[in-house]
């Protein structure tokens, strides 16, 4: 079955947040048993960021970023008990692998002409992402059953 | 049903601890579990040992998970081990190449462990 490409550019803002929304529900929900909610005007303590980049008809950037203790929790409901640092920041790489695939099968017509990165977490707060180009960004901030964490698309053609 | 030794081949420790639990979840009695987080390093893998099952991510460095299939028909005796792709890869053309290449399965990325049962458990009944 093949699709038409869609012309990403034509996709509307909210359009975005709902296929990210969508992902966050189904990998949080299948994989950790979490529930996802909308969070308003709180602060992510961001200490752990991890990145999957999306290149070809689809260029940019999926990211989240959490507290180490939020990132401890979730590889705790992935894992049990993580056995150490690694495993967490490991987990949180998985989770963005995911949520960058899962946010991928949601756009027709990009299933095989957008490649995904392998994950990259960034252990420290202390950075800053430049992407190269212009185009759009979302941020996206949901709890995590109580875990804050935040969701950053970055969207350049 | 005996226990089978599985072969999870994934760049992330915890999604290989993830896929082990999950086929545990599905009734699956494990012996034995080797891991591999490449291609490269499941064919050295398989010089020692001959799994019953092959679980394989499609994205990973060195040797993705299309490469290792492809290569694994080449391997002596291990045509006949079934191999199930589990991956965030779920194009149409990825599912083709992988099935063209002799896998078994495919189940994406995320997954519950009734899924691994419907996939997995039809191929170790014949094991």
């Amino acid at each position: 079955m093949s699709t038409t490409p869609t012309s990403t550019a034509s996709i509307p803002k909210s359009e975005w947040i709902n296929y990210t929304h969508a992902s966050l529900h189904e990998v949080f929900g299948m994989m950790l048993g979490m529930k996802i909610t909308p969070c308003e005007d709180a602060a992510v303590v961001s200490q752990i960021t991890s990145i999957v980049g999306l290149a070809g008809s689809l260029c940019g950037l999926f990211s989240i970023r959490c507290s180490r203790e939020s990132g401890a929790k979730m590889a705790e409901k992935m894992l049990g008990t993580p056995e150490c640092d690694s495993q967490i920041l490991d987990a949180l790489g998985e989770i963005c692998n995911m949520l960058a695939g899962s946010f991928k099968s949601r756009i027709p017509g990009i299933a095989d002409t957008c490649m995904l990165s392998i994950p990259t977490t960034i252990d420290g707060a202390d950075y800053h992402i430049h992407a190269l180009g212009s185009g759009q960004r979302f941020e996206i901030l949901v709890k995590c059953d109580e875990e804050l964490m935040q969701v950053i698309l970055q969207v350049n053609s | 049903m005996m226990p089978i030794c599985a072969l999870i081949i994934d760049d992330s420790s915890v999604m290989r601890k993830i896929v082990e639990r999950s086929l545990r979840q599905a009734g699956i009695e494990l012996s034995e579990v080797m891991e591999a987080g490449s291609g490269v390093e499941a064919l050295a893998a398989l010089q020692n040992k001959k799994p019953d099952l092959i679980l394989s991510d499609i994205n990973m460095p060195l040797m993705n998970g299309l490469e290792f299939v492809k290569k694994l028909q080449d391997v002596a005796g291990m045509k006949d081990v079934p191999v199930v792709m589990i991956t965030t890869e779920a194009s149409e053309s990825h599912v083709v190449e992988a099935l063209s290449y002799g896998a078994k399965g495919y189940i994406r990325k995320p997954f519950t462990p009734d899924q691994v049962k419907e996939h997995v458990l039809p191929l170790v009944k014949k094991v």
